[in-house]
């Protein structure tokens, strides 16, 4: 293995990066390949490449995710040499605006193969080019926005091109385009992956529900969901998922819910489906290259039960620190980390106020 | 707590016209039902005319008595109230203690009488009509009948001071607690009956749910005065059911910060400056708006070090400082939500200073305190919790430019700085929008004296009755003649 002179920036084309690129890619396609070898050297070039990353873990706490709030101010990127070739924005869930998390064309690769990875254990097993109906936009049409990138890669490498497709644009999700492919799946009685956040499809639910209209869709048919529990109105999983079979016959075995950011190329997917959380969370699964943890709120350490902090470890990250402070509180337990909600942000308390929120009705005045 | 719970009922009052309520954190409380207000505002109103018959120096005298006994660290009802804030707050005993003592200090007779007699001139105004001089005639001031309070719950202690200005000017009071802190009031009025039950039985302590907007016109349309404390939401929602013929006294969403220039810190002492602040930012777990949530340091001295410390100098004494205090005095243990809050915004506080030219970041092992230095006020996330941010200015002529982003909600100011400076930095600060400077160490100590928000909050709430161009009325004219030849 190469190793770096650690007191230089590493190049985007130095040995190091060569082998830690093709390092991933194994452990990534299930090739025997040590994880905790990898995350190391991952450090090593955070720490080397980012004196911000260096000083906060020297001030903070020794190889904590670094915050999610920090692509809103001062987004990390490890490869000064090497121009990015996309740039996706982050969502404003907090309402403190929004971020930007830059991809070199290596980063670019780890996360579609990532995903791909991803999608092959958690979600098409057993399904042969089923249609793959995405509630995001085509990514042309957005493309700041991963999860658009993200279903969209899912949908050219496992769906049927003429059964796919998305259905949903400015105006919110085109029905037309929905009935004309969901009517072809069930025509030719090909499985249907129903892909997108999970807002678009309870709203969607809602109003189907209400028009009367409803689907069966073939056997095997799914439900993906992403998000779900970061905006105010929270629905659960068991309500998803009756909403799923009420209205499109999806059974709750085709359930499925994944947690993304923006700040992470990879997802996390439910693992044992038991209720974990109060809105019946399930504990996320961890691969060789992904994986959840939790950190004691009081002290940082790491907890295996309880609630605290949770942190994601995506080893398929390369232009940043691999670890993220996602801003969520998450439940520890045996089967893994169950993501339960926001954490909120301590700011008013009765006629106390605090100076970022100063700014805030600042802009909102200006 | 007592059978009554957070709530205080006077000896007119049973519970049986009453509703059983719960409060926030397991408590409960006691709320006239709906169509039962109009009775306990009755009730005050008969109240009020028993403490009107009462002297004011019978009033501050009780006042006295009752927080010279709550200054015993041991006293009954204090060592009570201090389980059940700590129990309500999370706050350590020792900051629950030290709040209380801040708080209760203040109502001691020769500060009462000083806030008297700067407001009202002679405090007799409320026993009777006094002459008035400048008139040429003599002058009345009425309390309402009746005071509703409604209080936040962020500063332990915090809702005698209203007690206190709604009673000196012989008002009864209607109080609503918070739900962050609703206990303490109940445990000051048991002790308030023990020295005078006619003050004790013109207060009725209650509470309802924040979003009970009915209960809120309910209970506003028995007071002449209201007092509120809270947010922005909390405050547009009293003013909503204000009447016009109703005194409003508002303290509503402020921020503080401190001010050290080199010429200060050099004069003071590197380590005592620095307790100042810690002191200043500990105290009330800084939930208090009083409570600085950065302190600008002038920075640009030519060769920083020991004689002429830079920013990131005093950062780090802040750090040992607050460390000190925190030995005597810890934080106290956050619910788990709040603590995540805590770490993230450490996070977000560590990676912005990191990002920072002369950026610094410290924080205790477990969660007592956090001192960063970041380059503008506007970067400091959040409030609370012992976290402050030093903030470099170039020098002394860059501290208003530097307030400014803050100053339509800025109130209290630690001023550490000297003679010219001093000057100069309180008229632009004033003029600003502050309404309180202190010297660095007293900004979570104001005196009831202080025009609390910018206002005269006592003679706020009375009426005053002048008698002009009577005969029967006339001032003695030698007083005239000699005021006006001293």
């Amino acid at each position: 293995m190469s190793v770096p002179c650690t007191t230089r920036r590493i190049a985007y084309h130095d040995p190091f990066v060569d082998e830690l690129y093709e390092d991933i890619g194994r452990l990534v396609g299930g090739e025997s390949a040590d994880a905790g070898e990898v995350e190391s050297r991952l450090r090593l070039l955070a720490r080397t490449n980012s004196a911000a990353t260096a000083a906060y873990w020297a001030w903070y706490e020794d190889g904590v995710g670094i915050p999610d709030s920090a692509y809103k101010t001062s987004p990390p990127y490890l490869f000064p040499d090497r121009e990015p070739v996309r740039t996706f924005r982050t969502s404003d869930t907090t309402g403190s605006g929004t971020g930007r998390v830059a991809y070199s064309p290596r980063g670019m690769d780890l996360m579609d193969l990532s995903i791909v990875a991803n999608a092959e254990r958690h979600i098409m097993r057993g399904l042969a080019e089923p249609a793959v109906i995405r509630l995001v936009p085509p990514e042309a049409a957005a493309p700041g926005m991963v999860m658009a990138h993200g279903m969209e890669v899912i949908a050219r490498r496992f769906g049927d091109p003429r059964l796919s497709g998305s259905v949903l644009d400015g105006s919110g999700v085109d029905r037309l385009a929905l009935r004309r492919l969901l009517g072809r799946a069930v025509v030719e009685e090909r499985p249907v992956v129903l892909i997108g956040a999970t807002s678009v499809f309870v709203n969607l639910c809602a109003a189907l529900r209400e028009e009367g209209e409803s689907w069966e869709l073939p056997p095997g048919s799914r439900l993906v969901d992403a998000g779900g529990h970061k905006r105010s109105r929270q629905v659960t999983v068991d309500e998803t998922r009756s909403m799923a079979a009420e209205v499109f016959g999806i059974r709750p075995g085709g359930h499925r819910n994944l947690f993304g950011m923006t700040e992470l190329a990879s997802q996390l997917y439910d693992g044992e489906d038991t209720a974990v959380g109060p809105a019946g969370e399930r504990p996320r699964a961890s691969e060789a290259f992904v994986r959840a943890r939790v950190r004691s709120p009081e002290d940082l350490t790491l907890v295996d039960r309880g609630p605290g902090l949770l942190e994601v470890v995506d080893l398929c990250v390369l232009d940043r620190p691999c670890a993220v402070l996602t801003g969520d509180l998450a439940l520890a337990g045996p089967a893994g980390a169950a993501v339960v909600g926001r954490v909120s942000r301590e700011r008013r308390r009765g006629c106390s106020l605090a100076l970022d929120e100063v700014a805030a009705e600042r802009g909102a005045h200006v | 707590m007592s059978e009554y719970g957070v709530s205080w009922l006077p000896r007119w009052l049973g519970p049986g016209t009453l509703e059983r309520t719960a409060v926030r954190g397991g408590y409960v409380g006691w709320r006239p039902g709906a169509g039962e207000w109009r009775a306990v505002g009755e009730g005050l109103r008969a109240a009020h005319e028993s403490l009107r018959a009462l002297p004011v120096a019978e009033i501050v005298g009780a006042f006295d008595e009752t927080c010279s006994r709550w200054a015993d660290r041991d006293f009954v009802h204090r060592a009570r109230a201090r389980r059940d804030i700590v129990a309500a707050t999370g706050f350590s005993p020792e900051a629950v203690d030290r709040s209380l003592d801040v708080e209760l200090a203040n109502y001691r007779s020769g500060t009462l009488y000083r806030v008297l007699r700067r407001e009202l001139g002679d405090p007799g105004v409320l026993e009777g009509f006094r002459d008035d001089v400048e008139l040429g005639g003599r002058t009345l001031a009425v309390g309402p009948r009746v005071t509703m309070v409604v209080c936040s719950g962020n500063v332990p202690g915090l809702p005698a001071l209203s007690l206190v200005r709604a009673l000196l000017v012989k008002s009864a009071v209607l109080l609503k607690v918070a739900g962050g802190e609703p206990t303490f009031t109940a445990h000051f009025l048991r002790s308030l009956a023990e020295v005078n039950p006619v003050l004790a039985d013109a207060v009725v302590v209650t509470y309802w749910p924040g979003d009970d907007r009915d209960a809120l016109r309910d209970a506003m349309e028995q007071a002449d005065a209201v007092i509120a404390y809270g947010g922005d939401e909390a405050c547009a929602a009293v003013r909503a059911y204000l009447k016009p013929h109703q005194r409003y006294v508002e303290h509503g969403h402020k921020v503080s910060v401190g001010v050290l220039t080199r010429a200060y810190v050099r004069r003071v002492g590197l380590g005592e400056v620095a307790r100042r602040v810690a002191v200043d930012v500990s105290t009330f777990n800084q939930h208090a708006c009083i409570a600085p949530q950065a302190y600008l340091v002038e920075g640009g001295g030519p060769s920083p070090g020991i004689d002429d410390p830079g920013p990131e100098d005093v950062a780090e004494a802040i750090a040992a400082a607050m460390a000190a205090y925190a030995a005597d005095c810890p934080l106290g243990s956050l619910p788990a939500a709040e603590a995540a809050g805590l770490q993230m915004r450490r996070a977000g506080l560590a990676w912005t200073a990191a990002n920072s030219p002369g950026g610094a970041f410290r924080r205790s092992p477990g969660l007592d305190w956090t001192v960063t230095v970041v380059p503008d006020l506007l970067s400091l996330p959040g409030a609370g919790n012992r976290t402050v941010g030093v903030v470099p200015v170039g020098g002394v002529k860059d501290v208003p430019r530097a307030l400014r982003p803050i100053a339509a909600r800025l109130q209290n100011v630690g001023l550490g700085a000297l003679g010219d400076e001093f000057g100069a930095l309180a008229s632009e600060i004033a003029r600003l929008g502050a309404c309180r400077i202190s010297e660095p160490g007293e900004m979570a100590r104001p005196s009831v004296v202080w025009r609390h928000d910018g206002m005269p909050c006592l003679s706020l709430l009375v009426r005053w009755c002048d008698i002009e161009m009577h005969r029967e009325a006339r001032p003695d004219m030698s007083t005239t003649f000699d005021r006006r030849t001293v």
